[in-house]
């Protein structure tokens, strides 16, 4: 099997597309479940056996057998039996590391960068970036942990108390913590940091099956990083380093978000509709 | 524990049975569970195949080649490997033998009651 792993399930996605409603959703709890709970697991076999089990069931429906009188009533046994099965990847694991860090880059690196603030707390950017890691974690492996558990809309609300709580502590962690481990952002550090953070964000974009879900924030980040790079530009910096300078400078960042909300209203409109 | 003793003995006699169909001929995941239909395994939810497959494959007895199909998109075709043609013979040998003491015993405990 020489198909990559994003065509793979690029493909998934569209041979969803024909299943029945209520083949659909026992696959794609299955779907679900095996995708989370093999985060450190072989991406590309668990993908390949995903599309394979997509094919048989559509080949079933044509032939009039439901997903569940094909695969069984116990869909979470199938998918525990394929996951351990499935090679340990020790480089799909750093992946999720990575998808973590770029949340990281959005949540927190480019607001720092925004600032005027001219140290940064390096031990606080760490503890808080590991516990995001965990977070993202934690937040998957408890999805998968509740899907064959609960009711889809509890579902829902236990994930978002949890993501709620999680993202709150992630933001006390954030602005109450004081490690004292300061280093002096100089200008061209600073300008050096947002284009890293672009490239984790833009290399990671690329790499998302959902682009959509992502276009929301494309305004606001962008708008960030030029205000970022421009107030570390020492011309601009004296312009706006006044209050009109400053007022102006917040004025652009909330159209950026505006923008974003405006998007991802626009996006969710269109994504029901389709549904 | 019924179940799971169950499970584990219906997990050892697929395994053999994969091999045996794929030593027929190449087949996918439907194919498979279509033949296992008609030879009388309909009861059993077909989930349990894919496992098998995966283990079968890491095991080296069997290898996955993308084929178009009948139907026209391509599809993993599973056919056994120079290990795998072993396997089953061991499985066909010591599944005879197996089936010869089960029978002996039942004939046993048969006669005894009457």
């Amino acid at each position: 099997m020489n198909m990559k792993t994003n065509k793979i399930i690029e493909r998934n996605a569209e041979l969803q597309e024909h299943l029945t409603k209520e083949n659909k959703k026992y696959y794609g709890n299955l779907l679900v479940y095996i995708r989370v709970m093999s985060l450190i697991r072989d991406e590309k076999k668990s993908e390949e056996m995903l599309l394979e089990i997509l094919e048989d069931i559509l080949e079933g429906q044509e032939h009039g057998q439901s997903a569940e009188y094909y695969l069984g009533k116990n869909p979470k046994q199938v998918a525990d039996n394929i996951i351990k099965e499935l090679p340990i990847n020790v480089i799909d694991t750093i992946k999720i590391i990575i998808s973590s860090l770029g949340m990281l880059c959005l949540l927190k690196l480019i607001p720092i960068l925004v600032s005027f603030e001219e140290y940064i707390d390096i031990g606080n950017f760490l503890i808080s970036g590991v516990y995001l890691v965990f977070l993202v974690i934690a937040l998957l492996l408890f999805m998968g942990y509740c899907l064959y558990r609960y009711e889809s809309k509890i579902m829902n609300i236990i994930l978002s108390l949890f993501f709620g709580v999680g993202l709150v502590v992630f933001f006390l962690l954030s602005f109450q913590l004081n490690t004292g481990l300061q280093v002096r952002l100089s200008n061209n550090l600073g300008i050096f940091l947002i284009l890293l953070a672009l490239l984790i964000i833009s290399y990671l974009f690329n790499k998302t099956n959902e682009k959509q879900i992502w276009i929301p924030f494309i305004p606001p980040i962008v708008i960030s990083a030029i205000a970022g790079i421009i107030i570390r530009i020492n011309f601009f910096r004296t312009i706006i380093n006044t209050s009109d300078g400053r007022i102006g400078l917040a004025i652009v960042l909330i159209i950026g978000l505006l923008l974003q909300y405006l998007l991802m209203w626009f996006i969710y409109r269109k994504l029901k509709k389709n549904d | 524990m019924t179940n799971k003793i169950d499970s584990q003995m219906l997990k050892g006699i697929l395994y053999g049975c994969i091999l045996l169909l794929l030593s027929k001929k190449e087949m996918y995941g439907y194919m498979i569970s279509e033949e296992l239909d008609i030879y009388g395994f309909k009861n059993i939810s077909k989930g349990t195949i894919y496992p098998l497959l995966l283990s079968l494959e890491k095991k080296g007895l069997i290898i996955g080649d993308l084929k178009p199909s009948i139907y026209g998109p391509r599809r993993k075709y599973y056919s056994l490997t120079e290990k795998g043609i072993k396997e089953k013979q061991e499985f066909f040998k010591e599944w005879n033998q197996l089936n010869s003491c089960l029978t002996n015993l039942i004939k046993g405990v048969d006669e005894y009651e009457n």
